[in-house]
């Protein structure tokens, strides 16, 4: 193959750019910007482009019907759009791999049409008929692992060994149906139009498979095979792989409209080729062939395949595909494209000394400072070369011809703002990074090692000084971003003294920050890697998209009777500092998967106020006075009353936060007399307590502070007021009781705290505290319009979807719901949104 | 290549935790480098590669007991004594043995019997029946009064002394022919113990944690130490030339009767320790009930609350994946029909949890304290080296935990209905020492109540 498309490329003319000389004009801005040289049809559609990055996509809209997360900038987030993000975003690659030193895709079931058939009329058609053999996908890993799934069979996770309990005999394992498992973190994509500039001659050039130069870095080019333009038979063009850790992908288009399908479950046609000439990089005539891979799509909802799609896909739920309109398409694809390369740090003579201590250490040799492309030098810091790192990196995936052990050199422009490093975020920072090269890179990692400390800070600041520098974060919060007014979203509630205001702005940056292995993140596995990593709609303390939904799983028994697994309810996380691939999987005999969405933590002090004999007035757990409602008070450890969660299964504010901070975050605290939440130790090997008592009482600070939501007052104020009165005469404050009396007046939350049956009879739910399996809090009303989407399990994406999920003591209200005109329930609506 | 990086996982981690609590492996660069030669595993001062002890050195504990006659006798009918006779713990390292393919064998031997894994009688691929006898003898008299210093907490972190004088908590020690006798502060501190008592197991996941859960708690401020419960003082003379003084039993009491039945000299013996148990379990925890009347024809909602009594240390402390500490609930009516059960045994003896064999889930409601081991792939394990979780929900000191249980009445013909709780203990799971092929000890595990207590609920009329 490598002789083919040398013979083709002919003669290369030199790199003339070795060294960190001039780079190109008008390509270089803050993280986030556009080109300085767009024009301004081109800037308007990177606007369009950046709120597509920002749309969250509902269940009718064709999220799903798998999905890891409901929109792009979720995973590319930090700092900006465009960047990357913390562990909580991490997500796993499984693949099978056989004797024989294969992988077989996986779960491949059905192709779809061809994207000239209109989408009503696109046929599914079996694998059986169109899959060629099943050696003939070597090479090909399949399986993005989607975690999240609303269907009654399972929840999206990859199938666990399976063996036998009684004996314990490894022997007696079945086959795995997955046996490598992988984790990655997201990468950032600053820059990504000036890296497709590049030709493939430019990157060829640089290659040394056999080092010959005897430097101990080899370094190839990732090969994609492309058509068969003289129709003899055999493919004739290629292009080199440049995106994604193992340069696996070629096309921005196809690097987009992948994740697009394997993170969202959201289906596209590509581009046409007028379109394509129209991007900000004319893209027609790609040199890959769409007709040989028309895509697959997955039945099995748990895997989507890894790789960039050239063809349709397509997959299985209520929605017509393509899921994404073209224009759309056109503005994601033309925004990633405009995106600037880094605007690099003005030389200082630090700079200059860390940038000779960058080249005799031989990192250049890989991170090339400049690639040579049309609009001139691009500062990338990467030969876009697949190199051999060493086993300690090694992650047990072969991508195309990309080896286990190879990597693409991760370009470091940007690289200030855009931690997490290595291709699943081990390395928190830069020296981690550094350290942890192998293979070709152990020479210059043991160069780096031996530096005196003075040479190793000069090295930093010259990483330092390739951009993002001044966007660099600890979490979201953007260096000096103010705290939002008293009495906002995600502001302090009116009336905080000067020191307490400073206390609030300090414990949200702390709420804010994402910790990472070292500070004893995971236990070893976990949700979050901060606070707000699930609490951010619409602003820092809110709800959490459902991409950020954490799970419980749990058994049912023969009788239909919930058992808690041995390892408890909640140990389906979404990540883990495991780095060894390990994944997270439930017990086999799991057979109940719920998820549980991030509940808005607006008000939280005040509900934490409201007395316990307050919630227990309201409570008739035998329905004395037989409205069909009862509820019943949640008693917890201490026998204290249940106020938060949606099992009402945490007393106070206090014991939320130990709570979170140990099964979400994997922390340990120290123990705190009368509080009985939270975890004092772990399994991972951090010495514990992993966060202090003063952090603690921080982040507490900062929920009791929250200003509760305030109603909007604006709009269709009339149909609001309608709108109150249809919320009484359909029986919703039979629960949802609009206030409680609380420490300082009145909490009008909408929710009475106590435990409702409310789904429908025989449903399997998750026994949790005091609440059986079909039981939740009336969960408050408060602020509802704005931190969708809805219910216990995040399943509903629109008021009215909440409102029809509603079954046993809820059941009569529902059904009054549905006799209601329409104008009656866009009111009910208007008074839902405005509280 | 996946193994050879769990590997390098595995040391990566063991010498982290151990840098977290307290060692410095900075001072030795070498040590850290250590930890496997040949895929072996092994530690400097507890798991040497070379010997650092003569096992001929060392007297035995029969001559200690020439003279120190009941604090010998007492000895010999302690765990300490049983350290490297007990079955369970026997079969459970031969079933390393064969999955580290030896590698490791040295792990659960460094506490068990400090001495012979330093003398060098402990090698990859040993066997129980051609040990010394010194390394059989498991933690005997000189293993402890050797101890000059705790290098770390955990993992036998003890430095032996062997030359040197025998240690020990009294502070103007007699001199006497037999021995050197020194003074060590160290023996009325609750360290000493800790040195054994608290595992991290090779991959640094936290396996047993008592000194850790005392450091933690209430018992650590207050000066109650590890000894005053479990090495009771009393009035006596060391030896019979001794002068009489405050003397610590050295029974060692804690929760587990030796399932070997040869292994106490008498049926009286094991009355005694049986005694000794119960009442060092009675009362450690306490349950409370309060039920909400209910209808009858319906449910009545019960509220259980467990209150651990201990000040020091969790209730199970110690290998909690082996214990079992479990609710037992029955409720009747009136006419003695059983309404409801959880905490009952299934034909085995087993809970009827995961682990049951021929009843497994079917007690939905089981309330239990303990730990679980998961692997990998999230399921769980009975051996804490193939597992990579160690989930626990064992009962902080002065906590009080509370569990809803739903007693349906549908079937009640008569009023009031009689509920009957029990907290029970047992030291091992019936399936476990099946797991281990020790079917034949299984009808001398004993299970102890911790706490019983009853409640009469009235129905209401429906």
């Amino acid at each position: 193959m490598c002789v083919l498309l040398l013979a083709a490329c002919g003669d290369n003319i030199e790199p003339d750019v070795e060294g960190h000389g001039p780079i190109a004009e008008g390509i270089s801005a803050p993280l986030g910007q556009p080109w300085p040289s767009a024009t301004p049809e081109q800037l308007e559609s990177f606007e369009r482009g950046i709120a597509v990055m920002g749309k969250r996509f509902s269940r009718d809209e064709g999220l799903g019907p798998a999905f890891n997360v409901t929109f792009c900038a979720g995973c590319h987030e930090k700092p900006v759009f465009g960047g990357g993000a913390g562990h909580y975003r991490n997500f796993f690659i499984a693949g099978q791999q056989f004797e024989g030193n294969f992988f077989a895709a996986n779960k491949v079931d059905f192709l779809c049409g061809e994207a000239s058939v209109p989408p009503e009329e696109r046929i599914l058609l079996p694998k059986e008929q169109y899959d060629p053999p099943f050696e003939s996908h070597e090479g090909v890993v399949d399986g993005v692992v989607r975690m999240y799934y609303y269907g009654d069979d399972n929840t999206a996770r990859p199938e666990p060994y399976r063996f036998n309990p009684a004996s314990e005999d490894p022997e007696t394992f079945d086959p795995p149906p997955i046996n490598v498992v992988a984790q990655r973190n997201p990468i950032p994509f600053f820059g990504v139009g000036l890296i497709a500039q590049i030709s493939a001659e430019e990157i060829i050039s640089r290659e040394d498979p056999d080092d010959r130069d005897g430097d101990g870095i080899s370094g190839r080019a990732h090969l994609l095979a492309g058509r068969d333009t003289t129709g003899d038979g055999a493919v004739d063009t290629y292009d080199v792989g440049r995106f994604g850790v193992k340069a696996q992908t070629t096309s921005i288009e196809g690097f987009i409209r992948g994740p697009l399908y394997n993170h969202l479950g959201i289906t596209s046609d590509p581009l046409t080729e007028e379109k394509r000439a129209l991007l900000p990089i004319d893209s027609s005539a790609q040199s890959l062939d769409e007709t040989a891979s028309l895509l697959h799509g997955t039945v099995l909802n748990k895997f989507a395949q890894a790789v960039a799609p050239t063809g349709p896909n397509c997959d299985i739920d209520e929605a017509l595909d393509p899921e994404l309109a073209p224009d759309m398409l056109f503005d994601l694809v033309s925004a990633s494209m405009l995106l600037a390369a880094p605007l690099f740090d003005q030389d200082t003579p630090q700079i200059v000394r860390g940038r000779a201590v960058f080249d005799d250490a031989g990192c250049a040799d890989c991170h090339a400072p400049r690639l040579n492309g049309p609009r001139g030098p691009i500062p990338v810091y990467s030969d876009m070369l697949l190199h051999d790192m060493g086993p300690g990196l090694d992650d047990g995936l072969e991508f195309g011809e990309a080896e286990t052990y190879e990597f693409r050199t991760q370009p470091l422009w940007g690289i200030a703002a855009t931690g997490p490093y290595l291709h699943d975020g081990r390395a928190v920072t830069l020296e981690e990074a550094i350290v942890w090269h192998g293979g070709e890179g152990a020479r210059s990692r043991d160069a780096y090692v031996i530096l005196p400390p003075d040479e190793k800070e000069d090295l930093l600041e010259f990483l330092l000084s390739l951009g993002g520098r001044e966007q660099a974060t600890g979490g979201r919060l953007l260096p000096n971003q103010p705290v939002p007014e008293a009495d906002t979203n995600g502001g302090p509630r009116a009336g905080l003294s000067p020191q307490e205001l400073e206390r609030f702005a300090e414990a949200r940056t702390l709420f804010d920050r994402e910790h990472g292995p070292k500070d004893g993140l995971g236990g070893p596995r976990l949700n979050g890697d901060s606070c707000r990593a699930c609490h951010f709609e619409p602003e820092i303390g809110g709800a959490g998209p459902r991409g950020t939904n954490v799970m419980r799983h749990g058994i049912a028994s023969v009788s239909g009777e919930f058992v808690m697994p041995q390892v408890g309810t909640s140990i389906l996380h979404k990540s883990t500092v495991l780095f060894d691939g390990s994944a997270n999987f439930p017990q086999v005999d799991a057979t109940i998967f719920e998820h549980r969405q991030s509940p808005s933590l607006f008000g939280a002090g005040r509900i934490d106020g409201i007395a316990e004999p307050t919630i227990a007035a309201n409570a008739d757990p035998n329905d004395a006075d037989s409205d069909g409602i009862s509820g019943r008070v949640s008693i917890t450890d201490g026998g204290h009353i249940g106020k938060f969660g949606w099992k009402a299964q945490v007393p106070s504010l206090a014991e939320f936060v130990r709570d979170a901070v140990t099964v979400e975050l994997g922390m340990t605290l120290p123990p705190q007399a009368g509080l009985t939440f939270g975890k004092i130790h772990d399994n991972d090997a951090i010495a514990d307590p992993e966060m202090s008592l003063d952090e603690a009482s921080s982040l507490l600070f900062f929920m009791q502070s929250l200003a509760a939501p305030a109603r909007k007052n604006s709009g269709d104020m009339p149909a609001v007021i309608r709108g109150e009165s249809v919320f009484a005469a359909v029986g919703c404050a039979g629960c949802h009781k609009p206030t409680l009396q609380g420490a300082d007046g009145p909490v009008a939350l909408y929710s009475d705290l106590l435990l409702h049956e409310i789904l429908p009879a025989g449903r399997l739910g998750i026994e949790e505290a005091s609440a059986s399996m079909r039981e939740f809090r009336t969960p408050p009303l408060w602020g509802i319009g704005e931190t969708g989407p809805y219910l216990h399990d995040g399943s509903a994406d629109t008021l009215a979807q909440a409102i029809e999920g509603h079954a046993g003591e809820g059941e009569a209200s529902r059904v009054s719901f549905e006799a209601l005109s329409v104008q009656q329930k866009a009111d009910l609506i208007a008074f839902l949104e405005n509280l | 290549m996946a193994k050879r990086l769990k590997t390098a996982t595995g040391v990566a981690l063991c010498v982290l935790a151990w840098a977290a609590c307290g060692s410095d492996p900075q001072a030795d660069p070498d040590a850290q480098n250590s930890g496997f030669d040949a895929g072996i595993l092994s530690d400097e001062l507890s798991m040497p590669l070379t010997p650092t002890v003569d096992s001929s050195k060392f007297m035995g504990s029969s001559s200690c007991g020439g003279c120190h006659t009941q604090h010998f006798a007492q000895w010999q009918s302690s765990m300490h004594s049983y350290a490297m006779i007990d079955p369970v713990y026997r079969a459970a390292v031969k079933v390393r043995q064969v999955d580290r393919e030896g590698r490791e064998d040295k792990f659960c031997l460094q506490c068990h019997s400090p001495i012979g894994t330093r003398s060098g009688d402990i090698q990859p691929g040993f066997d129980f029946e051609s040990l010394e006898t010194i390394t059989l003898e498991g933690v005997n008299c000189e293993t402890c009064h050797s101890i000059s210093e705790v290098q770390r907490p955990f993992n036998a972190g003890l430095v032996l002394d062997v030359e040197g004088a025998l240690k020990g908590p009294i502070q103007d020690p007699a001199s006497n022919p037999a021995h050197e006798t020194e003074y060590s502060e160290l023996f009325s501190s609750s360290k000493l113990c800790a040195s054994c008592h608290d595992v991290v197991e090779v991959d640094g996941m936290n396996l047993e944690r008592p000194y850790q859960e005392w450091l933690e708690s209430p018992a650590a401020q207050e000066g109650v130490e590890c000894q005053t419960c479990h090495m009771e003082t009393y009035r006596s003379k060391a030896t019979d030339t001794s002068i009489e003084r405050d003397l610590h039993e050295h029974f060692f009491v804690g929760v587990d009767m030796p399932l070997e039945p040869d292994f106490l000299p008498s049926q009286e013996a094991y009355d005694a320790l049986r005694t000794r148990i119960s009442n060092l379990l009675t009362n450690s925890a306490t349950i409370t009930l309060e039920a909400t009347a209910g209808a009858a024809g319906d449910q009545l909602d019960l509220f259980v609350s467990i209150r651990n009594n201990i000040v020091a240390h969790n209730i199970p402390t110690g290998s909690t994946f082996n214990r079992q500490v479990w609710l037992e609930v029955i409720a009747t009516d009136a006419d003695n029909n059983v309404l409801y059960e959880t905490g009952t045994l299934d034909p085995n003896g087993d809970l009827r949890n995961y682990w049951s064999e021929n009843e497994a889930f079917t007690d939905h409601d089981l309330v239990e304290f303990n730990s679980r081991l998961t692997d990998i792939a999230g399921n769980p394990t009975l051996f804490s080296w193939r597992a990579t979780e160690h989930h626990t929900n064992s009962l902080s000191p002065l906590y009080d935990r509370t569990n809803t249980l739903f007693i349906p009445t549908s079937d009640a013909t008569n009023s009031p209905i009689h509920i009957e709780a029990r907290l029970r203990f047992r030291s091992f799971a019936p399936h476990y020492l099946r797991a281990l092929g020790l079917s034949q000890y299984v009808d001398n595990l004993e299970i102890f109540d911790i706490d019983s207590i009853s409640v009469d609920v009235d129905l209401l009329a429906p």
